[in-house]
């Protein structure tokens, strides 16, 4: 990927910080009007935005020419979309970036957004902080198996609530951890047990955090390039429409899950028992949050059910998207968001306190 | 005789156990032992389960192996949420195994 004309002294008014190294850089791609666009944001806020900029990226086969100019924000989900489609291209495609401002570099870079890309036209090492930024923003980060996901997944916990580097507010923060974590965690057992399905073996799962501590919401992002929820729920009763929205909307319905039953060998195919998603949906909800969810040809919403196609920018995978507010976060009560069950066995559980 | 299997070991950053490729050696140490005519105590050594490593652990169990199982396990050092997650995972799969033998 390379980086042209980074910065437009004329356009923004921060000094440059960045140095194009001397290459050959074919200035056609500076003037060329055949540039996709980045929008204005990349968000959860507008989910067809996301996939119909991704989409265009993938279906480009010649050389790719970005243009930034009017690129100001981008978030978890967007974040974790873009670098999912980046990672899928071809290695030997190239690909230039123009007029991307110093402000929206430096936090890509702080994002480890470039981390395993092979860039030009500035240092990648340069602005990063290897320490993170608690509190604040996570890194993108690529889980590519079950093994390294449950440490990684607590580790973005932990540094996006401070514990990672101020370990001594661990207990005050244990509120804020505990149903982050429990979100996150169920969120990327269903994409790593669910991508690689249906013979996408090389699919890839995307994660990426960050509190907005101006308005004090946390967002979460997973991301994969696997099958989708039509795909894993194919065979499903209840998909009365073989439709990607309506495989999103009955994969938010307690215990729909595309290997509930009592036939699956769970040593090859774990069952579940097909609450997880609409489990952190609650958690969400409860925390005055959403989901929205892409896959396919349509995304949702949940909460005001909001929903679209895209139709012409498909996903091909499952992108989810987690919002809440913060502080609502230590009031949540997990165990409430759980369906109800008859307590048949409950004296029989021993519980050896 | 009766087999402790901690669940400790690990990093010490993982606060809350939530995978399933987490639970499966556990739960495949659980199942030995069973086979071997021995309970097993599972401590949970306070740290904090999601439904799904749960289910990993101890569900699969019930449903395999059915009801009797729950007397040959128990639970130590669970926090409240854990308990009740416990209580969830087991319950459901027990009347989704019942729901099954109903139609058999």
């Amino acid at each position: 990927m390379n980086f042209i004309d980074v910065t437009m002294p004329d356009r923004y008014s921060r000094a440059p910080i960045f140095f194009r190294e001397e290459a050959v850089i074919d200035q056609g791609y500076l003037s060329t009007e055949d540039a996709i666009w980045f929008p204005k944001t990349l968000s959860a806020s507008d989910p067809a935005a996301i996939f119909d900029f991704c989409n265009k990226i993938k279906n480009c086969d010649g050389v790719v020419v970005l243009d930034a100019s009017e690129f100001q924000f981008i978030d978890p989900i967007g974040l974790a979309t873009l670098r999912a489609t980046l990672d899928a291209r071809p290695d030997d495609h190239e690909m230039y970036c123009r007029f991307m401002s110093n402000d929206m570099l430096a936090y890509l870079i702080r994002m480890d957004f470039f981390v395993g890309l092979d860039v030009d036209g500035f240092d990648p090492e340069v602005g990063r902080n290897p320490q993170g930024e608690p509190d604040n923003c996570v890194e993108l980060t690529e889980v590519t198996n079950a093994e390294q996901s449950e440490v990684v997944a607590s580790r973005l916990v932990h540094a996006m609530t401070g514990i990672k580097d101020n370990p001594d507010t661990a207990e005050e923060m244990e509120p804020y951890r505990r149903p982050l974590e429990y979100a996150l965690k169920e969120l990327l057992e269903n994409a790593l047990s669910h991508a690689k399905k249906d013979g996408n073996l090389n699919a890839s799962v995307w994660v990426a955090c960050q509190h907005f501590k101006t308005h004090g919401s946390v967002r979460l992002a997973i991301v994969d390039n696997g099958c989708g929820f039509l795909a894993t729920l194919k065979d499903h009763a209840m998909l009365n429409e073989r439709t990607d929205l309506r495989a999103i909307q009955i994969a938010l319905i307690e215990r729909v899950s595309c290997n509930r039953g009592a036939l699956i060998s769970y040593d090859s195919d774990s069952q579940n028992q097909g609450v997880g998603l609409t489990t952190t949906a609650k958690i969400a909800a409860a925390a005055d949050g959403f989901l929205v969810i892409g896959s396919g040809k349509a995304w949702m919403r949940t909460g005001d059910k909001g929903e679209g196609q895209i139709d012409d920018c498909p996903w091909k995978g499952v992108a989810i998207a987690f919002e809440c507010n913060r502080d609502l976060l230590p009031k949540i009560d997990i165990p409430s968001l759980l369906p109800a069950v008859e307590g048949t066995l409950d004296e029989e559980i021993n519980f050896d306190d | 005789m009766q087999t402790l299997i901690s669940l400790a070991a690990g990093s010490e950053t993982v606060r809350t156990l939530g995978m399933r490729a987490s639970a499966t050696p556990f739960r495949k140490q659980i199942e030995k032992q069973l086979d071997g005519g021995s309970t097993v105590v599972i401590d949970f050594s306070n740290r904090d389960a999601t439904q799904s490593f749960v289910d990993e652990l101890v569900g699969d169990l019930v449903l395999r192996r059915g009801r009797s199982v729950v007397s040959k396990i128990s639970f130590r050092n669970c926090s409240d949420e854990v308990k009740s997650i416990i209580k969830f995972v087991i319950n459901d799969r027990f009347h989704q195994l019942s729901e099954y033998r109903a139609m058999a």
